[in-house]
């Protein structure tokens, strides 16, 4: 009895271990940027700051120039505006972390998606334009039967080759 | 629907290895070192083979340039339990996703022509050199097996120009990295779908040969002989 | 964090999960090796610029990320000498960049010479070193104590070396460059008389003859080589063309040829008067071109009414079949087949090797080769030899006249270069070390060494490193830490090439003038400075006699009035024009030109986008520029020699017509040792590349490590198998290698490959090769050692 007790208690660690380490950990930005403030209060569109995302494969995140062209000067009381302001007054770079990512030897081109085949920015990355802080894990989570509904959907290729590199 | 496939024109190769290195650059292959070099661990997704025939003063050595021969009848797809490589039947590409790969080595096995390397070390560059990287590329771990994709990732990329451009993808776009390098236009690629395609006209030739066709592989890369 | 099923198959297997709580996740766990980086993406760029890892001058497209990675190399398609393509090592450019190995700051040594022993010092600390020392020795009127020892260098950053001795008064400028741009061979030049070397079309012959002319692996532009042998062996050329290769090993090049001839080393220059005897028995020689253009075939009398030999007479005289046969090994069934076929396949090209560091002919048995283009004729045809036109860079304002330079100018050379022992060198780079080492003709205060290693390609290396310890400052501008900068007291590092602004001149096989640029694909990684700039500097910084002959604020201005020469010319143009050849010429004979430029603005601009210019025109039968002899034409019997010789009064013919000598038999040494070269490490330096030594030995599966290759039956004879290690040892000294064995070498004869290098292990077979100059041009002939061989 106690040894199949030990065993099935062995089991369930393996497996609750198993899924906290498949659902990876915890993305902390250093800066507690505020979506919602940029896109409905400023009016700005996904575009002004990740400006690669229709011309280029990657949708690019802020460099230092996009937020100095407003916050060279503080807009507000913010506290983590002051951060901002402070790193580009002393020409440092805030290093936003990534919290989309494919899988490794997964090909993805932002400006294919979006440009021809007319994709909201919603599909992937969710509610993120009016989120009020940083979520810390992506708020949709994308795995590769998503990408082959779609691609069933929309009549593209499913072949490995489309999305593996 | 394609069959991409290649033909080499063997009575043109110097054996320069102009392809062999491309293809190293292009595709993230790790560069390789003296020890695991004596071990025959060097990954070379193309190779030149050689072979020295007969005795001084008559001696002959033979080129010949090997990629994958991507067959239509691929025994390594069917032996992989996970289907890490695969054959694709819109390009007739066979293809290897190394995330699915578990390091089995079934299809190394398999694969008559001996052609599928196992990255038995973590792949290794000097800080500097990460730099040189292709991000097109995906960067193999140890433990799992590689080999020539027909530089795959061209063909996507030429496919999503076209479509940004609003155009039919045009098959000439597309060539694989050693094809591109060749200086003495030993390779030749295209569509062998395509009747009209130079690869399917030079395979017709008289001096067109496949490697180990008696297995029934029915591989796409097509080689033509030196002499008639 | 990823995870993929494998992670996950090696995480359930794993016995040491429970060791872990789920606070920790994500763990690395200390067996998970998988490379988890993604290699970032960035905005593409595509900066056409120059390869510069061998003379060849392909265009290259270089892949760039966001302005700052290099990713990849490619062919510049538009660029007429790599037309898209490249061979191993323009690839392996990336791994030259990106090499651990790259000197990055400027280096004072600190202990011995030699002691490998550096501290880093700022620019400024290290330019006033050199200036302080130019400074002095203006004052104390030595500056001729001063040379540059220089590789692979052309164009304006040339022009700007000599320029700098020039004005600051040493007339040692010593070109150690294997493809010397300046620089014919000897033998071709006593009979042609040319100042610059030839051209041989082959992609439009039909007929290659080449005696031991490595051509597939070790020619100077090798992109061009390849190519030529893809066409000659086209489907859509019917028949295809021939290629024999006469040599004493199976080279590549022997491999890929229609026939392989073996030959007794050092014997081909008779072998190719054995073809030149068949030639004139069988009157199948061009006589047309010999009676036109020719000068010493047959005997004449001269003015004095002395009765002198020509060539006719003295190969028919002394160069019967069984005589030629007997010496070279060769059947003579094969040599009349060989001058039937040479005949009979025209256009056709006799070649001989064109490097001068890597040489095994001597001047003789290389005009004896010359003399069979001369018989058929095949020059300024289509698939012939050919002399091509450097694009014509603008000349410099005469320097500022200044006595102490002129005198200093004036002194005689350090290398002896054109002296009584070796009238035909024009530098006398392996001869340098000597003087040096006896103060001849004067002792050196300051050497200058730019993209040269003569430590690592010279036969006389152990001289160069006792020359390099006994000059007071030794400055290297190397970017990697070789083995002739080990030597050096300063290290100034120069940019990569892929780093660096400059001019490339070149030309074409079919001689068309070709103009590229080099630019800088990336920002420098390191604090390195591009040598022209740095001479500019130091002009600047001796005296403002030095300073006023380099008028520029930069090199780049330098560079935008050089290449102002190119734009003047008024003829050719931009890479990637499409252009008809013929409409050109024809067009161009009417006096109309119609260039895709309007004004020098739009040229230079032109030349940045598209790689460069060029000129796809080839005046043909120019036959006074060609023929720069005495007599205008195609010397047979060389007068230019007997010039030279004047002051020995030989009164024999034979030493002014192609008379090679025998080669000499060595006592205890009973082996030809015969060092080639692979093409990916044909080079004048070691290149840090894995991907190249990889591949480089792949037809003998060695990679890495040089070998030495016996013939199986001589190997028995020794008691030698395949894979033992074995002494390989000269008069000079030996070395340890790997013996394999190889159908492809002739048995008196061992081949072992030039070009590996591994710190502490003595297998460089210059370190064996004999240090005997060849006698009128003082270039080492690499052919001519002896060894024996025995198990180590």
């Amino acid at each position: 009895m106690g040894r199949i007790a030990i065993l099935v208690i062995l089991v369930i660690l393996i497996l609750v271990l198993a899924y906290l380490w498949l659902q990876g950990s915890e993305i902390v930005q250093p800066v507690q940027f505020n979506h919602l403030k940029h896109t409905k209060e400023v009016g700005l569109s996904c575009e002004d700051c990740h400006i690669y995302f229709k011309t280029q494969r990657f949708a690019g995140l802020p460099s230092m120039e996009i937020c100095a062209g407003c916050h060279s000067e503080p807009q507000g009381k913010s506290k983590e505006e002051a951060k901002i302001v402070e790193a580009i007054k002393e020409g440092k770079t805030i290093e936003w972390q990534r919290i989309y990512r494919t899988k490794r030897s997964v090909t993805y081109s932002h400006r294919l998606h979006i440009v021809v085949g007319k994709l909201e920015c919603k599909v992937c990355h969710g509610d993120i334009a009016d989120a009020i802080r940083p979520p810390r894990r992506p708020l949709v989570k994308i795995s590769m039967d998503h990408c082959r509904d779609c691609h069933r959907k929309m009549k593209v290729s499913n072949d490995c080759i489309t999305c593996h590199k | 629907m394609h069959r991409w496939g290649m033909v080499i024109d063997l009575a043109k190769c110097t054996g320069c290895q102009a392809c062999v290195v491309a293809c190293q650059a292009e595709n993230n292959v790790p560069s390789s070192n003296p020890e695991q070099a004596e071990l025959g661990r060097s990954i070379h997704w193309m190779e030149i083979l050689t072979f020295t025939e007969h005795e001084y003063p008559n001696v002959k050595i033979r080129f010949m340039p090997r990629p994958c021969m991507h067959c239509d009848n691929p025994p390594c797809t069917k032996v992989c339990p996970v289907k890490a490589t695969y054959y694709s039947k819109e390009e007739g590409i066979v293809g290897q996703v190394d995330l699915r790969c578990i390091g089995c080595r079934y299809c190394t096995t398999a694969c008559p022509y001996n052609l599928k390397s196992f990255n038995w070390y973590k792949p290794h560059w000097p800080a500097e050199m990460k730099n040189y990287l292709n991000p097109d590329v995906d960067v193999r771990p140890k433990g799992v097996v590689e080999k020539c994709t027909f530089c795959g990732h061209r063909l996507v990329k030429v496919r999503e120009k076209a479509k940004l451009e609003g155009r039919e993808f045009n098959p000439d776009e597309y060539i694989p990295a050693c094809v591109q390098a060749c200086p003495s236009g030993v390779l030749y690629f295209g569509d062998l779908a395509d009747p009209n395609s130079k690869v399917s006209e030079l395979s017709k030739s008289i001096r067109a040969f496949r490697l180990m066709e008696e297995l029934g592989t029915k591989p796409k890369v097509i080689y033509l002989s030196e002499e008639v | 964090m990823e995870h993929s099923r494998r992670d996950f198959l090696k995480f359930l297997s794993s016995g040491s999960v429970l060791a872990f709580s789920g606070g920790l996740f994500p763990v690395k766990f200390p067996w998970e090796d998988s490379f988890d980086e993604i290699v970032p993406q960035g905005i593409e760029t595509w900066v056409p610029s120059v390869c510069q890892l061998c003379p060849g001058g392909c265009g290259i497209l270089a892949r760039v990320l966001d302005g700052k990675r290099l990713v990849k190399i490619e062919g510049n398609p538009l660029h007429p000498i790599s037309r898209g393509t490249l061979c191993p090592k323009g690839f392996a450019g990336a791994q030259v960049l990106y090499s651990p190995f790259r000197i990055k700051t400027p280096l004072r040594r600190v202990g011995e010479k030699g002691s490998k022993k550096w501290e880093k010092i700022n620019w400024d600390e290290a330019l006033n070193l050199v200036s302080d020392k130019l400074r002095t020795l203006r004052t104390e009127k030595t500056t001729y104590t001063t040379a540059v020892l220089m590789g692979q260098c052309r164009g304006t950053t040339r022009q700007l070396f000599k320029r700098f001795l020039d004005a600051y008064g040493s007339p040692n400028l010593i070109d150690n460059n294997s493809y010397r741009e300046e620089t014919p061979v000897p033998g071709v030049f006593l009979m042609q008389g040319s100042p610059y070397p030839l051209v041989y079309d082959l992609e439009n012959a039909n007929y290659i003859l080449s005696f031991g002319s490595n051509w597939l692996e070790s020619f100077w532009s090798p992109v061009q080589a390849f190519r030529s042998f893809g066409k000659l062996n086209d489907d859509k050329r019917a028949p295809r063309g021939k290629t024999v290769q006469i040599e004493p090993r199976l080279s590549v090049t022997a491999a890929r040829s229609n026939h392989w001839v073996p030959i007794n080393p050092g014997t081909e220059g008779f072998l190719a008067l054995g073809i030149a005897y068949m030639l004139i028995k069988e009157n199948i020689y061009n006589q047309d071109f010999v009676s036109k253009h020719t000068f010493g075939f047959e005997s004449w009398k001269d003015p004095s009414g002395v009765v002198h030999s020509g060539f006719k007479d003295f190969v028919l005289n002394n160069f019967n079949l069984s005589d030629v046969s007997q010496i070279t090994g060769v059947s003579i069934d094969t040599i009349i087949r060989l001058a039937r076929d040479f005949a009979n396949m025209q256009p056709a090209i006799a070649l001989g090797e064109d490097n001068f560091n890597l040489n095994h002919q001597n001047t003789f048995t290389r005009m004896a080769i010359h003399s069979l283009n001369g018989l058929m004729g095949s020059f300024e045809i289509n698939g012939g030899v050919l002399l091509p036109k450097v694009p014509p860079l603008s000349n410099f304002p005469s320097i500022p006249a200044d006595p102490l330079s002129t005198e200093g100018r004036n002194k005689p050379r350090i290398d002896s270069a054109g002296n009584d022992k070796y009238p035909l060198s024009k530098d006398l780079p392996d001869n340098f070390p000597d003087n040096i080492l006896s103060d001849r003709p004067y002792p050196l205060n300051l050497l200058f060494i730019y993209n040269a290693d003569p430590v690592f390609t010279s036969p006389v290396r152990g001289k160069f490193i006792q020359a390099l310890k006994k000059i007071p400052l030794v400055v290297s501008f190397s970017s990697f830490m070789d083995e002739t900068s080990e030597y050096a007291d300063l290290i100034l590092p120069d940019h990569t090439y892929l780093e660096r602004l400059e001019d490339d001149p070149t030309y074409t096989l079919q001689g068309f003038q070709v103009l590229s640029l080099r630019q800088p694909v990336i920002e420098p990684l390191y604090q390195t400075k591009s040598t022209p700039e740095v001479l500019l500097e130091l002009s600047r910084k001796i005296d403002d006699k030095m300073s006023s002959a380099f008028p520029w604020k930069d090199y780049q201005e330098v560079l935008t009035f050089t290449v102002k020469g190119v734009f003047d010319l008024g003829k050719g143009d931009l890479f990637g024009v499409p252009f008809e050849e013929i409409w050109t010429r024809v067009l161009e004979k009417r006096g109309w030109k119609a260039p895709s430029y309007k004004n020098l603005e739009e040229f230079n601009k032109g030349i940045k986008e598209k790689g460069g210019w060029w000129d796809p025109v080839y005046k043909s039968g120019e036959w006074d520029r060609v023929f720069k002899t005495p007599s205008k034409k195609f010397e047979f019997y060389s007068q230019i020699l007997k010039n030279r010789l004047k002051n020995q009064h030989i009164k024999e013919d034979k030493y002014f017509l192609p008379n090679p000598p025998l080669p000499e038999k060595e006592e205890g040494y009973p082996l030809y040792l015969r060092v080639f070269v692979l093409h990916s490490l044909s080079t004048e330096r070691d290149l840090p590349s894995p991907w190249l030594k990889d591949t480089a030995g792949f037809y003998q599966k060695e990679k890495w490590h040089p070998w030495v290759e016996i013939n199986p039956e001589k190997a028995k004879e020794l008691g030698i198998v395949d894979e033992d290690l074995v002494w390989v040892e000269s008069s000079k000294g030996r070395i340890k290698l790997k013996a394999r064995l190889f159908p492809g070498t002739m048995p008196e004869v061992v081949g072992i490959p030039f070009g590996f290098e591994e710190e502490k292990k003595d297998f460089n077979p210059i370190k064996i090769l004999t240090e005997k100059l060849d006698p009128l041009s003082g270039i080492p002939n690499w052919g001519e050692t002896k060894v024996k061989l025995y198990k180590a």
